[in-house]
Protein backbone atom coordinates (compact mmCIF):
# COMPACT_ATOMS: atom_id res chain seq x y z
CA UNK A 1 0.00 0.00 0.00
CA UNK A 2 1.41 3.41 -0.94
CA UNK A 3 1.88 6.18 1.62
CA UNK A 4 -0.72 8.24 -0.23
CA UNK A 5 -3.24 5.44 0.01
CA UNK A 6 -2.50 5.02 3.72
CA UNK A 7 -2.94 8.75 4.32
CA UNK A 8 -6.17 8.72 2.36
CA UNK A 9 -7.50 5.87 4.48
CA UNK A 10 -6.45 7.63 7.66
CA UNK A 11 -8.28 10.74 6.48
CA UNK A 12 -11.44 8.70 6.03
CA UNK A 13 -10.95 7.04 9.40
CA UNK A 14 -10.72 10.46 11.00
CA UNK A 15 -14.22 11.02 9.64
CA UNK A 16 -15.21 7.82 11.41
CA UNK A 17 -15.35 5.66 8.30
CA UNK A 18 -15.32 2.16 9.76
CA UNK A 19 -14.81 0.45 6.41
CA UNK A 20 -11.70 2.50 5.74
CA UNK A 21 -10.44 1.50 9.15
CA UNK A 22 -11.03 -2.13 8.33
CA UNK A 23 -8.74 -1.77 5.31
CA UNK A 24 -6.12 -0.22 7.54
CA UNK A 25 -6.48 -3.09 9.99
CA UNK A 26 -6.08 -5.68 7.24
CA UNK A 27 -3.00 -3.92 6.00
CA UNK A 28 -1.23 -3.57 9.33
CA UNK A 29 -2.50 -6.26 11.67
CA UNK A 30 0.26 -8.69 10.77
CA UNK A 31 2.96 -6.08 11.51
CA UNK A 32 1.31 -5.32 14.80
CA UNK A 33 0.96 -9.00 15.60
CA UNK A 34 4.60 -9.71 14.78
CA UNK A 35 5.76 -7.04 17.20
CA UNK A 36 3.32 -8.05 19.96
CA UNK A 37 4.28 -11.70 19.54
CA UNK A 38 7.99 -10.95 19.71
CA UNK A 39 7.48 -8.92 22.85
CA UNK A 40 4.95 -11.14 24.60
CA UNK A 41 5.99 -14.56 23.28
CA UNK A 42 2.45 -15.85 23.55
CA UNK A 43 -0.09 -16.03 20.71
CA UNK A 44 -3.16 -15.35 22.78
CA UNK A 45 -1.62 -12.42 24.61
CA UNK A 46 -0.30 -11.04 21.33
CA UNK A 47 -3.68 -11.32 19.64
CA UNK A 48 -5.36 -9.54 22.56
CA UNK A 49 -2.71 -6.84 22.52
CA UNK A 50 -3.25 -6.28 18.79
CA UNK A 51 -7.00 -5.95 19.25
CA UNK A 52 -6.53 -3.51 22.09
CA UNK A 53 -4.00 -1.57 20.03
CA UNK A 54 -6.29 -1.07 17.07
CA UNK A 55 -9.15 0.02 19.31
CA UNK A 56 -6.77 2.60 20.76
CA UNK A 57 -5.71 3.67 17.26
CA UNK A 58 -9.36 4.14 16.34
CA UNK A 59 -10.15 6.10 19.47
CA UNK A 60 -7.09 8.31 19.42
CA UNK A 61 -6.69 8.87 15.71
CA UNK A 62 -6.92 12.59 16.33
CA UNK A 63 -3.62 12.36 18.22
CA UNK A 64 -1.82 10.88 15.23
CA UNK A 65 0.64 13.36 13.75
CA UNK A 66 0.23 12.99 9.99
CA UNK A 67 3.80 14.13 9.50
CA UNK A 68 5.03 10.88 11.02
CA UNK A 69 4.94 7.42 9.57
CA UNK A 70 1.76 5.61 10.53
CA UNK A 71 3.64 2.41 11.35
CA UNK A 72 5.85 4.24 13.85
CA UNK A 73 2.77 5.49 15.67
CA UNK A 74 1.20 2.04 15.52
CA UNK A 75 4.40 0.51 16.91
CA UNK A 76 4.37 2.99 19.77
CA UNK A 77 0.87 1.92 20.72
CA UNK A 78 1.53 -1.80 20.33
CA UNK A 79 4.71 -1.41 22.36
CA UNK A 80 2.98 0.40 25.22
CA UNK A 81 0.14 -2.08 25.39
CA UNK A 82 2.47 -5.07 25.14
CA UNK A 83 4.71 -3.68 27.87
CA UNK A 84 1.75 -3.23 30.20
CA UNK A 85 0.80 -6.83 29.58
CA UNK A 86 4.35 -8.00 30.00
CA UNK A 87 4.58 -6.30 33.37
CA UNK A 88 1.30 -7.89 34.44
CA UNK A 89 2.47 -11.31 33.28
CA UNK A 90 5.72 -10.93 35.18
CA UNK A 91 3.89 -9.82 38.29
CA UNK A 92 1.52 -12.77 38.13
CA UNK A 93 4.32 -15.18 37.48
CA UNK A 94 6.15 -13.92 40.55
CA UNK A 95 3.01 -14.28 42.61
CA UNK A 96 1.62 -17.54 41.40
CA UNK A 97 4.22 -19.84 39.99
CA UNK A 98 7.48 -21.38 40.88
CA UNK A 99 10.77 -20.35 39.46
CA UNK A 100 10.99 -23.68 37.57
CA UNK A 101 8.25 -22.77 35.15
CA UNK A 102 10.07 -19.74 33.90
CA UNK A 103 11.56 -20.22 30.50
CA UNK A 104 15.29 -19.91 30.37
CA UNK A 105 18.18 -20.57 28.11
CA UNK A 106 18.13 -24.14 29.41
CA UNK A 107 14.92 -24.68 27.47
CA UNK A 108 16.94 -24.74 24.32
CA UNK A 109 17.60 -28.44 24.22
CA UNK A 110 20.52 -28.62 21.87
CA UNK A 111 22.44 -26.59 19.40
CA UNK A 112 20.16 -27.64 16.56
CA UNK A 113 17.43 -25.56 18.18
CA UNK A 114 19.52 -22.53 17.52
CA UNK A 115 19.24 -22.97 13.78
CA UNK A 116 15.72 -23.44 12.52
CA UNK A 117 12.43 -21.93 13.60
CA UNK A 118 9.24 -23.40 12.19
CA UNK A 119 6.43 -22.02 14.29
CA UNK A 120 5.29 -19.17 16.49
CA UNK A 121 5.76 -21.46 19.46
CA UNK A 122 9.36 -22.27 18.64
CA UNK A 123 9.99 -18.60 18.08
CA UNK A 124 8.45 -17.72 21.42
CA UNK A 125 10.63 -20.28 23.16
CA UNK A 126 13.77 -18.93 21.51
CA UNK A 127 13.02 -15.31 22.28
CA UNK A 128 12.06 -16.07 25.84
CA UNK A 129 15.22 -18.04 26.33
CA UNK A 130 17.34 -15.17 25.07
CA UNK A 131 15.54 -12.21 26.58
CA UNK A 132 13.61 -13.32 29.63
CA UNK A 133 16.36 -12.44 32.05
CA UNK A 134 16.97 -9.02 30.59
CA UNK A 135 15.69 -5.92 32.34
CA UNK A 136 12.56 -4.68 30.59
CA UNK A 137 14.23 -1.74 28.83
CA UNK A 138 16.99 -3.89 27.40
CA UNK A 139 14.49 -6.51 26.31
CA UNK A 140 12.35 -3.88 24.65
CA UNK A 141 15.18 -2.23 22.77
CA UNK A 142 16.64 -5.56 21.67
CA UNK A 143 13.25 -6.78 20.45
CA UNK A 144 12.40 -3.61 18.57
CA UNK A 145 15.81 -3.27 16.99
CA UNK A 146 17.15 -6.78 16.46
CA UNK A 147 13.96 -8.79 16.08
CA UNK A 148 11.46 -6.33 14.65
CA UNK A 149 14.25 -4.65 12.69
CA UNK A 150 13.29 -1.03 13.37
CA UNK A 151 15.87 1.70 12.88
CA UNK A 152 17.48 3.23 15.96
CA UNK A 153 15.34 6.34 15.44
CA UNK A 154 12.17 4.28 15.19
CA UNK A 155 13.11 2.37 18.33
CA UNK A 156 13.60 5.67 20.08
CA UNK A 157 10.16 6.91 19.01
CA UNK A 158 8.33 3.68 19.78
CA UNK A 159 9.94 3.26 23.19
CA UNK A 160 10.02 6.92 24.17
CA UNK A 161 13.71 6.57 25.00
CA UNK A 162 16.45 8.87 23.78
CA UNK A 163 18.76 7.70 20.99
CA UNK A 164 21.62 7.54 23.47
CA UNK A 165 19.61 5.46 25.90
CA UNK A 166 18.50 3.15 23.09
CA UNK A 167 22.12 2.52 22.12
CA UNK A 168 23.26 1.97 25.70
CA UNK A 169 20.47 -0.51 26.38
CA UNK A 170 21.08 -2.21 23.06
CA UNK A 171 24.74 -2.66 23.91
CA UNK A 172 23.94 -4.12 27.33
CA UNK A 173 21.24 -6.40 25.94
CA UNK A 174 23.45 -7.81 23.20
CA UNK A 175 26.35 -8.25 25.55
CA UNK A 176 24.24 -10.05 28.12
CA UNK A 177 22.76 -12.33 25.46
CA UNK A 178 26.21 -13.11 24.08
CA UNK A 179 27.51 -13.98 27.52
CA UNK A 180 24.58 -16.28 28.23
CA UNK A 181 24.96 -18.06 24.90
CA UNK A 182 28.67 -18.44 25.42
CA UNK A 183 28.24 -19.88 28.90
CA UNK A 184 25.73 -22.38 27.65
CA UNK A 185 27.04 -23.41 24.25
CA UNK A 186 30.43 -22.03 23.47
CA UNK A 187 28.48 -20.40 20.76
CA UNK A 188 31.47 -18.72 19.26
CA UNK A 189 32.54 -22.09 17.86
CA UNK A 190 29.29 -22.64 15.99
CA UNK A 191 29.61 -22.83 12.27
CA UNK A 192 27.45 -20.41 10.39
CA UNK B 1 40.23 5.27 23.69
CA UNK B 2 40.91 2.06 25.57
CA UNK B 3 39.64 -1.42 24.75
CA UNK B 4 36.57 -1.02 26.98
CA UNK B 5 35.38 1.85 24.83
CA UNK B 6 35.93 -0.16 21.65
CA UNK B 7 34.15 -3.15 23.17
CA UNK B 8 31.08 -1.01 23.66
CA UNK B 9 31.32 0.06 20.04
CA UNK B 10 31.67 -3.56 18.95
CA UNK B 11 28.19 -4.23 20.22
CA UNK B 12 26.75 -1.44 18.12
CA UNK B 13 27.58 -3.24 14.92
CA UNK B 14 24.47 -2.76 12.81
CA UNK B 15 23.96 -0.09 10.17
CA UNK B 16 23.30 3.32 11.65
CA UNK B 17 24.37 2.52 15.17
CA UNK B 18 27.82 4.05 14.94
CA UNK B 19 28.79 7.24 13.20
CA UNK B 20 31.15 6.89 10.22
CA UNK B 21 33.92 8.32 12.28
CA UNK B 22 33.37 5.90 15.15
CA UNK B 23 33.24 3.02 12.70
CA UNK B 24 36.54 4.09 11.14
CA UNK B 25 38.21 4.37 14.52
CA UNK B 26 36.94 0.94 15.44
CA UNK B 27 38.31 -0.62 12.25
CA UNK B 28 41.65 1.00 12.95
CA UNK B 29 41.70 -0.41 16.45
CA UNK B 30 40.71 -3.91 15.34
CA UNK B 31 43.73 -4.00 13.01
CA UNK B 32 45.98 -3.62 16.00
CA UNK B 33 44.11 -5.44 18.80
CA UNK B 34 43.70 -9.19 18.71
CA UNK B 35 41.57 -9.48 21.81
CA UNK B 36 38.97 -7.07 20.44
CA UNK B 37 39.01 -9.00 17.15
CA UNK B 38 38.26 -12.19 19.05
CA UNK B 39 35.37 -10.49 20.81
CA UNK B 40 34.06 -9.32 17.45
CA UNK B 41 34.01 -12.90 16.17
CA UNK B 42 32.08 -14.08 19.20
CA UNK B 43 29.55 -11.33 18.75
CA UNK B 44 29.24 -12.26 15.10
CA UNK B 45 28.36 -15.85 15.97
CA UNK B 46 25.60 -14.75 18.31
CA UNK B 47 24.31 -12.27 15.78
CA UNK B 48 23.87 -15.07 13.27
CA UNK B 49 21.50 -16.75 15.68
CA UNK B 50 19.67 -13.50 16.27
CA UNK B 51 19.38 -13.05 12.50
CA UNK B 52 17.77 -16.45 12.21
CA UNK B 53 15.26 -15.51 14.88
CA UNK B 54 14.61 -12.22 13.13
CA UNK B 55 14.04 -13.90 9.79
CA UNK B 56 11.10 -15.85 11.15
CA UNK B 57 8.08 -13.56 11.07
CA UNK B 58 5.35 -14.51 13.52
CA UNK B 59 2.35 -15.76 11.59
CA UNK B 60 -1.20 -14.66 12.23
CA UNK B 61 -2.95 -18.01 12.15
CA UNK B 62 -6.31 -16.76 10.96
CA UNK B 63 -6.06 -13.19 9.62
CA UNK B 64 -9.79 -12.92 8.91
CA UNK B 65 -10.63 -13.92 12.42
CA UNK B 66 -8.23 -11.36 13.83
CA UNK B 67 -9.64 -8.62 11.60
CA UNK B 68 -13.18 -9.42 12.60
CA UNK B 69 -12.25 -9.56 16.28
CA UNK B 70 -10.63 -6.14 15.97
CA UNK B 71 -13.51 -4.67 14.00
CA UNK B 72 -16.16 -5.94 16.35
CA UNK B 73 -14.34 -4.26 19.23
CA UNK B 74 -13.94 -1.08 17.22
CA UNK B 75 -17.60 -1.06 16.26
CA UNK B 76 -18.77 -1.56 19.78
CA UNK B 77 -16.38 1.11 21.06
CA UNK B 78 -17.78 3.43 18.42
CA UNK B 79 -21.40 2.60 19.22
CA UNK B 80 -20.74 3.01 22.92
CA UNK B 81 -19.21 6.42 22.42
CA UNK B 82 -22.06 7.63 20.28
CA UNK B 83 -24.91 6.13 22.22
CA UNK B 84 -23.29 7.32 25.42
CA UNK B 85 -23.23 10.84 24.04
CA UNK B 86 -26.84 10.66 22.97
CA UNK B 87 -27.91 8.98 26.15
CA UNK B 88 -26.16 11.51 28.36
CA UNK B 89 -27.94 14.31 26.56
CA UNK B 90 -31.25 12.50 26.77
CA UNK B 91 -30.84 11.95 30.46
CA UNK B 92 -30.00 15.63 30.89
CA UNK B 93 -33.09 16.47 28.93
CA UNK B 94 -35.14 14.10 30.98
CA UNK B 95 -33.88 15.68 34.17
CA UNK B 96 -35.47 19.00 33.27
CA UNK B 97 -38.47 19.50 35.59
CA UNK B 98 -40.80 20.43 32.76
CA UNK B 99 -39.97 17.32 30.86
CA UNK B 100 -40.11 15.15 33.94
CA UNK B 101 -43.65 16.28 34.64
CA UNK B 102 -44.58 14.67 31.39
CA UNK B 103 -42.97 11.67 32.99
CA UNK B 104 -42.46 9.51 29.97
CA UNK B 105 -41.90 11.63 26.98
CA UNK B 106 -38.64 10.79 25.40
CA UNK B 107 -37.02 12.13 22.34
CA UNK B 108 -34.26 10.23 20.74
CA UNK B 109 -32.42 12.10 18.10
CA UNK B 110 -30.41 10.51 15.41
CA UNK B 111 -28.53 12.06 12.58
CA UNK B 112 -27.77 10.23 9.40
CA UNK B 113 -24.78 10.87 7.20
CA UNK B 114 -26.52 13.58 5.23
CA UNK B 115 -30.02 13.13 6.45
CA UNK B 116 -31.06 14.68 9.58
CA UNK B 117 -33.90 13.09 11.33
CA UNK B 118 -35.88 13.05 14.48
CA UNK B 119 -36.56 9.73 15.93
CA UNK B 120 -39.38 10.28 18.30
CA UNK B 121 -40.09 7.81 20.96
CA UNK B 122 -43.29 8.42 22.82
CA UNK B 123 -43.63 6.28 25.82
CA UNK B 124 -46.56 5.54 27.97
CA UNK B 125 -48.96 7.80 26.17
CA UNK B 126 -51.64 6.94 28.63
CA UNK B 127 -49.97 8.65 31.59
CA UNK B 128 -48.67 11.35 29.32
CA UNK B 129 -52.20 12.18 28.32
CA UNK B 130 -53.45 11.94 31.85
CA UNK B 131 -50.81 14.33 33.02
CA UNK B 132 -51.80 16.66 30.22
CA UNK B 133 -55.37 16.47 31.47
CA UNK B 134 -56.67 14.70 28.38
CA UNK B 135 -59.73 12.49 28.39
CA UNK B 136 -59.10 10.69 25.15
CA UNK B 137 -56.49 8.36 26.53
CA UNK B 138 -58.48 5.19 25.96
CA UNK B 139 -58.65 5.70 22.25
CA UNK B 140 -54.86 5.77 21.97
CA UNK B 141 -53.52 3.42 24.48
CA UNK B 142 -53.90 0.18 22.61
CA UNK B 143 -52.28 1.72 19.58
CA UNK B 144 -48.75 2.75 18.82
CA UNK B 145 -46.61 3.48 21.78
CA UNK B 146 -43.37 3.59 20.00
CA UNK B 147 -43.42 5.69 16.93
CA UNK B 148 -40.49 6.26 14.68
CA UNK B 149 -40.51 8.44 11.65
CA UNK B 150 -37.50 8.08 9.48
CA UNK B 151 -36.46 6.21 6.39
CA UNK B 152 -33.13 5.54 8.05
CA UNK B 153 -34.92 3.97 10.95
CA UNK B 154 -37.04 1.87 8.64
CA UNK B 155 -33.86 0.52 7.17
CA UNK B 156 -32.68 -0.03 10.68
CA UNK B 157 -35.69 -2.18 11.38
CA UNK B 158 -34.34 -4.69 8.93
CA UNK B 159 -30.97 -4.84 10.60
CA UNK B 160 -30.09 -7.58 12.96
CA UNK B 161 -29.50 -5.35 15.93
CA UNK B 162 -33.05 -4.14 16.09
CA UNK B 163 -34.47 -7.56 15.33
CA UNK B 164 -32.53 -8.93 18.26
CA UNK B 165 -33.97 -6.26 20.45
CA UNK B 166 -37.54 -6.51 19.30
CA UNK B 167 -38.37 -10.01 18.11
CA UNK B 168 -40.09 -10.21 14.73
CA UNK B 169 -43.84 -10.18 15.00
CA UNK B 170 -43.79 -7.75 17.90
CA UNK B 171 -43.40 -4.78 15.62
CA UNK B 172 -44.60 -3.80 12.21
CA UNK B 173 -43.59 -1.12 9.81
CA UNK B 174 -46.36 1.13 8.52
CA UNK B 175 -45.72 4.31 6.57
CA UNK B 176 -42.11 4.54 7.61
CA UNK B 177 -43.11 4.10 11.22
CA UNK B 178 -42.10 1.28 13.44
CA UNK B 179 -45.06 0.24 15.50
CA UNK B 180 -44.47 -1.67 18.68
CA UNK B 181 -47.13 -3.24 20.88
CA UNK B 182 -47.76 -1.73 24.23
CA UNK B 183 -46.86 -4.97 26.00
CA UNK B 184 -43.54 -5.24 24.22
CA UNK B 185 -42.59 -1.68 24.65
CA UNK B 186 -42.26 -1.94 28.40
CA UNK B 187 -39.02 -3.84 28.09
CA UNK B 188 -37.71 -1.16 25.78
CA UNK B 189 -38.41 1.43 28.39
CA UNK B 190 -36.14 -0.03 30.99
CA UNK B 191 -32.92 1.87 30.88
CA UNK B 192 -30.96 -1.13 29.62
CA UNK B 193 -33.48 -1.62 26.84
CA UNK B 194 -33.23 1.98 25.86
CA UNK B 195 -29.49 1.81 26.09
CA UNK B 196 -29.31 -1.10 23.70
CA UNK B 197 -31.81 0.49 21.37
CA UNK B 198 -29.84 3.68 21.27
CA UNK B 199 -26.65 1.76 20.82
CA UNK B 200 -28.20 -0.28 18.01
CA UNK B 201 -29.32 2.87 16.28
CA UNK B 202 -25.99 4.57 16.78
CA UNK B 203 -24.02 1.62 15.48
CA UNK B 204 -26.25 1.34 12.44
CA UNK B 205 -26.29 4.98 11.58
CA UNK B 206 -22.67 5.49 12.59
CA UNK B 207 -22.39 9.15 11.86
CA UNK B 208 -23.53 11.41 14.60
CA UNK B 209 -22.80 15.03 14.07
CA UNK B 210 -22.31 16.31 17.58
CA UNK B 211 -22.93 19.96 16.74
CA UNK B 212 -26.19 19.26 15.00
CA UNK B 213 -27.22 17.03 17.83
CA UNK B 214 -26.55 19.80 20.32
CA UNK B 215 -28.61 22.18 18.22
CA UNK B 216 -31.55 19.81 18.16
CA UNK B 217 -31.32 19.12 21.84
CA UNK B 218 -31.44 22.81 22.46
CA UNK B 219 -34.36 23.17 20.12
CA UNK B 220 -36.27 20.38 21.78
CA UNK B 221 -35.47 21.67 25.21
CA UNK B 222 -36.92 25.06 24.36
CA UNK B 223 -39.95 23.60 22.66
CA UNK B 224 -40.60 20.77 25.02
CA UNK B 225 -44.30 21.61 25.13
CA UNK B 226 -44.74 20.20 21.68
CA UNK B 227 -43.58 16.95 23.12
CA UNK B 228 -45.65 16.98 26.25
CA UNK B 229 -48.85 17.97 24.52
CA UNK B 230 -48.75 15.09 22.11
CA UNK B 231 -52.13 13.46 21.81
CA UNK B 232 -54.21 16.60 21.81
ZN1 LIG C 1 41.08 -3.71 21.97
Amino acid sequence: MTDDKIQELIGRCAERDVLAFEQLVRQFQSYAFALAMRLLCNEEEASDAVQESFVRVWKHLDRYDRGRKFTTWLYTIVTNISLDRLRAIKRNRRLFSSRDEDPSIDDIQDERDLHEIHSNEELAGMIRALTDELPLKQRLVFTLRDLQDLSVEEVSEASGMSIGSVKTNLHYARRRIRQRMAEKYNVERLES
Amino acid sequence: MNCDGYRRMLYLYRQGELSNREAEELVQHLHSCESCRLEQERIGAVDEIVQRIRSYTPVVEDPRLLTSAIMSKVRSAQANDESQGILDKLLDLFALPQVRIAASAFVVLVTGTFLFQYLTLFTDIHSLELSAGLQSAASHKSETLYSVESSEITKLAQTKDLQDLIPAGQYKIVDRKILVNQNDVSSLLSSSGLRSLTSAIASSVLHVDKKKLDAIIEDVTKNYTTVTTFGQ
